[in-house]
Formats: structure tokens, sequence, C-alpha cells
């Protein structure tokens, strides 16, 4: 009697396990080199949206900085990465990811807008710090092992201290906002 | 002699008997007693002891005279030294070489080289004398400063260098203001 209902539990269990499985291996399924070019893409363009934001928005000298850094160093690794994809004959092209991406990023501008001095400053650099983690993440774990072209999975590489870099220095703004 | 057993029977030996084997087996088990030589053919322990010497003496000297190309000068960034700093590391040993270095030229100006690379200067520290020029190139695909209290390079793209000589001793820390944790510091003798 037991080994039945354990039975039919398993059976269950298994059965449920897997369509779930298949349902995120169906969301999650591995972006290929266009998708990968896209999210890298909308990624920068997000933050420096967000960074013009700032370099306007902005009174304190240090955030002003930070954010003209983001857009310089965003703007520079989209052109390489437009560059590339160019040369590769790749079109980016757009998925769950990338829409997504730019969406959380479109709301949190639109968060951003309505807000004003200190209180600016501070939501902007702890949105820097947990979206450079979110990216910082993304870029290891879903593109760079994802990526076949050699030459873009090179450029996600040289990303990755860029991205590094940006999240340190808005760590030490955040402490420093948080005095 | 015993009766040949069935094992095959090489140069005469009885397999069989169990002192014939013993005495075969000896030398294997070091039953047999050496004269207290180690010897690895084809070339005994003293013919090994004066190559080694004669390797490291070689050695010691060639060294003495290239000291200017060993790893740890590389990896603080120098080029090779202009000839003119070969006369002090000469001691007189090797007079030949000596008396070539003095004819080098001794005023060409000496560029060490600072690379920007994955977010660090490398070499995060280098030593240079008073009068040298530094060079910092570029390799990263964004821009980047090198700006201490003294000097500014201003924004250094993608690819791109800058110069600075360095005309009095002193230690030069200095930063990209572009990425602060981006530090590095020039030592001038």
């Amino acid at each position: 009697m037991i080994k039945k209902i354990a039975l039919i539990v398993t059976a269950a269990a298994l059965a449920a396990f897997s369509a779930a499985h298949a349902q995120t291996d169906s969301a999650a399924a591995a972006p290929n080199d266009a998708q990968i070019a896209m999210i890298a893409v909308v990624a920068d363009s997000v933050d420096i949206d967000a960074g013009k934001l700032a370099a306007k928005k902005s009174s304190d000298k240090e955030v002003k900085a930070f954010a003209e850094t983001m857009i310089r160093d965003h703007t520079a690794v989209n052109a390489k990465a437009t560059a590339l994809a160019k040369k590769l004959g790749v079109t980016p092209e757009e998925s769950a990811t990338s829409k997504k991406l730019r969406a959380d990023g479109d709301k949190e501008l639109a968060k951003l807008k309505a807000m004003s001095g200190a209180e600016f400053d501070k939501a902007y650099v702890d949105n820097e710090v947990s979206y450079h983690e979110a990216v910082i993440g993304v870029v290891t774990n879903t593109l760079i092992p994802n990526t076949k072209n050699a030459e873009l999975k090179s450029l996600l590489e040289s990303a990755g201290p860029i991205f590094t870099s940006h999240l340190e220095h808005a760590k030490q703004l955040q402490k420093s906002l948080n005095k | 002699m015993s009766q040949p057993t069935l094992q095959r029977d090489r140069q005469g030996i009885d397999y069989g008997a169990e002192q014939n084997v013993r005495k075969l087996h000896a030398p294997i088990r070091g039953e047999k007693k050496h004269d207290g030589r180690i010897t690895i053919k084809p070339f005994s322990l003293w013919i090994l002891v004066v190559c080694g010497v004669i390797f490291f003496l070689a050695g010691f000297f060639s060294a003495r005279h290239g000291t200017e190309f060993t790893a740890t000068n590389l990896d603080r960034g120098n080029t090779p030294p202009a000839p003119s700093t070969l006369q002090a590391v000469q001691t007189g040993t090797a007079s030949a070489s000596a008396s070539q270095s003095t004819v080098a030229d001794s005023t060409a100006p000496t560029v060490r080289h600072v690379a920007m690379k994955n977010m660090k200067f490398s070499p995060a520290t280098i030593d240079i004398k008073k009068g040298d020029t530094v060079e910092w190139k570029n390799d990263d695909i964004t821009p980047h400063t090198a700006t201490s209290a003294t000097f500014d390079s201003g924004p250094i793209a993608s690819d791109a260098s800058w110069r600075h000589t360095f005309t009095e001793a002193g230690s030069f820390p200095y930063a990209c203001t572009f990425h602060p944790e981006m530090k590095a510091a020039v030592i001038v003798k």
C-alpha cells in the first residue's frame, strides 16, 4: 500500500518538476549571438540614459563625474559592439531578456525623474550599484558562456573589468553619500 | 646437476636449482657487495660534478654581463637601460665587454612604458631616473587619464598615448580621473 503511494507521489513530483523545468527552459533558452549583441547594447543604453539624467540633474560633483564616466564608458563599449556586429554581419535581435532590461530601465528612469537633490543622488547611485551587479551577473553567467563568435566573446570579456570598476566606483560613492 | 627442469634452459643454467636462481638474482637484490662507488653508466660521479661546476661558472659570468635583460627588470617595465649604465654593472671581470659599452650613445632619451589595460595601470609602480620620459598607452576600450598634482594627461582615447618627462626626483602618485580606483605611482630617482 505504502509502496503504491510512494510510486504515485514520485511520479507526480517528477512530472511537476519536468514541467517546471521545461517552462524555465523555454523562458531562459540560451540566447544566440544576435540576441547577445542586443542585450549588451540595451544594457549599455540603459546606463547611458540614466547617466545623462544624473549628469544634468545632480548637484553633487562626485555623482556628476561618475555619471559622465558612465556615459563615456558605455558609449565606448556600445560603439565597439555595434561596429563588431556590423563587421560580422549580425543584426542585433530583441529577446525577452533585452525587452525586460529596457522596460526595467525605463521604469527606473521614470522614478528618478520624479526625484531631486540628495534623494535623487542616493537613489541614482543605489540603482547603479544593483544594476551593475545584475549586468555583471548576466554577462558572466549567460552572455559569455553562450557566445559562439570568438570576437564577440572577447569583447564581452573585456567589458567585464569595465563593469567591475564601475561597480567599485559606485560602491565608493554609495558609502560617501550614506555618511 | 639435477635433472634439467621443464623451464627453458638458458646458457646451460638449470633454473630449477634454487642456488642457481639465487646467484642470478643476487646483483638485483644487492647481495653483491659494491666497492662504494656510485656509478651511472657511462659517466661517473666526478665527471658530473666537473660538468656542474663548469655550467655554474658559465652561467655566473654570462649573467653578470647580461643583467639588463633579467626577468625582474622586464617586469618592472624597463626597456634595456642606456648602454652607459652597463659600465656600472661591469666590475672588471669581463673587461672586453666593458670597453665595448663606452662606445654606445649615452644621450638617447629613455622612454619607459606604462599600459592602461583592464582598468589598471601596468606596472602599478614604475621606477625611473630623473630625465626619463614615461609613455602611457591606452590599451582599453574606454578613455583614461593619468593625473597627478604635477601632471595631467587629459583624456587619452583608446589606442592613443601620452608622454611626460620627469625632471624632478620624487614620488608621484597618480590616478585616472574617470576611474578613481585606477591608481599608480612613478618613483623618480
